[in-house]
């Protein structure tokens, strides 16, 4: 599967099924579970060489370990969400376009057809939009007035 | 499925608001406490979010260039697409804001056998969203009457426009048919599309259906369910909301209520809510920046001070000597020998 024919890939792309041929999935966007294999995901960094890095002055690159994409296990750190909520707080703080359009995305959809990842794939998570609700989802859960009252009520 | 929860909290919400209503003691609660609280959360919390947003600084250069940047002087700018100056990035942003510019060079695309993928202009949204936020806010407009007294020359010229057409009795707004029009068809563009289907969430169908509300409930009571709506009590009580001197005279109908209700969540509802990009579209720095980082050096605020510009006169100093021993052509010589001792 490593290799894709050329003309397999342009048959594909237009009779598949796809949210670009007018397959609509049958799942919501966030139950539809993510599935790595060959081909579809970035080769990790060995695990000399991001020890290598982690020992450069100034640098950090933590948690060297041997594993795949494919894996069950990742061996993520314990807190590795706390790490991502601390990661998307700095941003926030930082980036007032980040802050803004998390704030006010009204999803019209616009950008779906702009965007050549969703239109060479038709997959619909790689519309801009759900890309960026994403993350969005997690800015709602943790971010926002109803998310802090919801911690509020709950505690 | 989600657009059937957004319908049934309306629903809810016009439920509550029928219930208080006819409790003794239940118009003072909204005509008076509700409307009160919704102001203030609007106003407050609309500031609260600009002032966030404007105390995030903005470490990048990043307007939105879709034309020919400024460059040398025989290539022709594209003023509107890629603005180098205040005065082009106020016309851009004047365009935006007024005709949705940006939306009416929206386009669709289609894959056909080759693999060939096709665009087509795509105006709907554009017109759809014209139509809805032009007849709000006539709307929005219009209802300025019922806070000033006198009522200005001008608000009575919008309204003859507004009736132009002079149908039926009282006098049919244009903006009433288009508002409620323009939340159908934006609606509509929800459940059709199967794109923007997917990506609607809960909080897409929400305002919609509560804007819907709010027209519908106008209307009824402007052109139907007229019984208890008496407009010179209703004035009375809109004055003395704004000059904190409310009275409700005699008993007004339920449908008036039901309308104000709807209309204070919508002001609670907003600055937590998507509806914020009615602020955000002027704060936005991909649209309110202007395509200038080549004339102009844009500092990042959060860059450490301690790091100081380093000039290429500085660096062949600090590195002439190797650089000539490697061969690389450098600006100024090395200094001359002394003869080793």
């Amino acid at each position: 599967m490593a290799l894709v024919k050329l003309e397999q890939l342009s048959k594909s792309v237009v009779q598949g099924p796809s949210m670009s041929t007018g397959a609509v999935p049958t799942m919501e966007w966030m139950d539809v579970p993510v599935v790595f294999k060959e081909g579809n995901y970035a080769w990790q960094a060995k695990k000399e060489k991001v020890e290598y890095l982690d020992s450069q002055k100034g640098l950090e690159f933590p948690n060297a370990r041997e594993w795949t994409p494919e894996d069950d296990d990742w061996k993520l750190p314990e807190d590795w969400k706390e790490t991502i909520i601390k990661g998307l707080a700095e941003r926030l703080e930082k980036f007032r376009s980040l802050k803004i359009f998390m704030d006010c995305c009204v999803r019209c959809g616009a950008c779906a057809d702009k965007c050549h990842f969703f239109l060479g794939t038709g997959d619909p998570k790689n519309m801009p939009v759900l890309r960026a609700e994403l993350l969005r989802s997690v800015y709602r859960n943790d971010f926002t007035l109803a998310s802090s009252s919801r911690a509020c009520w709950c505690s | 499925m989600k657009y059937a929860y957004s319908f049934l909290a309306v629903i809810a919400l016009i439920a509550v608001a029928w219930l208080i209503s006819v409790f003794p003691g239940g118009q003072y609660v909204l005509g008076v406490a509700v409307p009160w609280v919704a102001i203030a959360i609007f106003i407050g919390g609309f500031c609260y979010r600009v002032v966030q947003w404007a105390k995030a600084p903005v470490p990048f250069s990043i307007p939105t260039t879709c034309g020919q940047g400024k460059s040398l002087d025989f290539i022709k700018q594209d003023k509107l697409d890629c603005p180098s100056t205040t005065a082009e990035v106020v016309a851009r942003m004047f365009l935006e804001i007024f005709t949705f510019r940006s939306l009416f060079r929206n386009t669709k695309s289609e894959l056909h056998e080759g693999p060939k993928i096709t665009y087509e202009s795509s105006k709907w949204l554009w017109l759809f969203a014209l139509l809805f936020h032009y007849s709000f806010l006539v709307i929005v407009v219009r209802h300025m009457r019922l806070f000033v007294n006198p009522v200005p020359d001008w608000l009575y010229a919008l309204e003859f426009g507004d009736g132009l057409l002079q149908i039926g009795a009282p006098t049919l707004y244009m903006s009433d048919v288009a508002l409620l029009l323009g939340v159908a068809l934006l609606f509509g563009r929800r459940l059709v599309n199967r794109h923007v289907r997917y990506i609607s969430l809960i909080n897409d169908y929400f305002p919609l259906f509560l804007i819907f509300g709010i027209a519908l409930t106008g209307v009824l009571m402007r052109y139907f369910l007229r019984t208890d709506i008496d407009i010179v009590n209703i004035k009375q009580l809109t004055v003395g909301l704004v000059t904190f001197q409310p009275t409700i005279g005699a008993d007004i109908g339920s449908i008036f209520y039901i309308h104000l209700f709807l209309v204070c969540t919508l002001l609670i509802y907003f600055p937590f809510s998507k509806l914020m990009h009615m602020g955000g579209v002027f704060m936005s720095p991909t649209r309110n920046m202007k395509n200038d980082s080549r004339a102009k050096r844009h500092i990042n605020p959060w860059n450490d001070p301690d790091i100081k510009p380093h000039s290429y006169a500085g660096y062949e100093d600090e590195f002439r000597e190797f650089m000539v021993e490697a061969g690389i052509p450098v600006e100024k010589e090395l200094p001359p020998k002394k003869d080793e001792e």
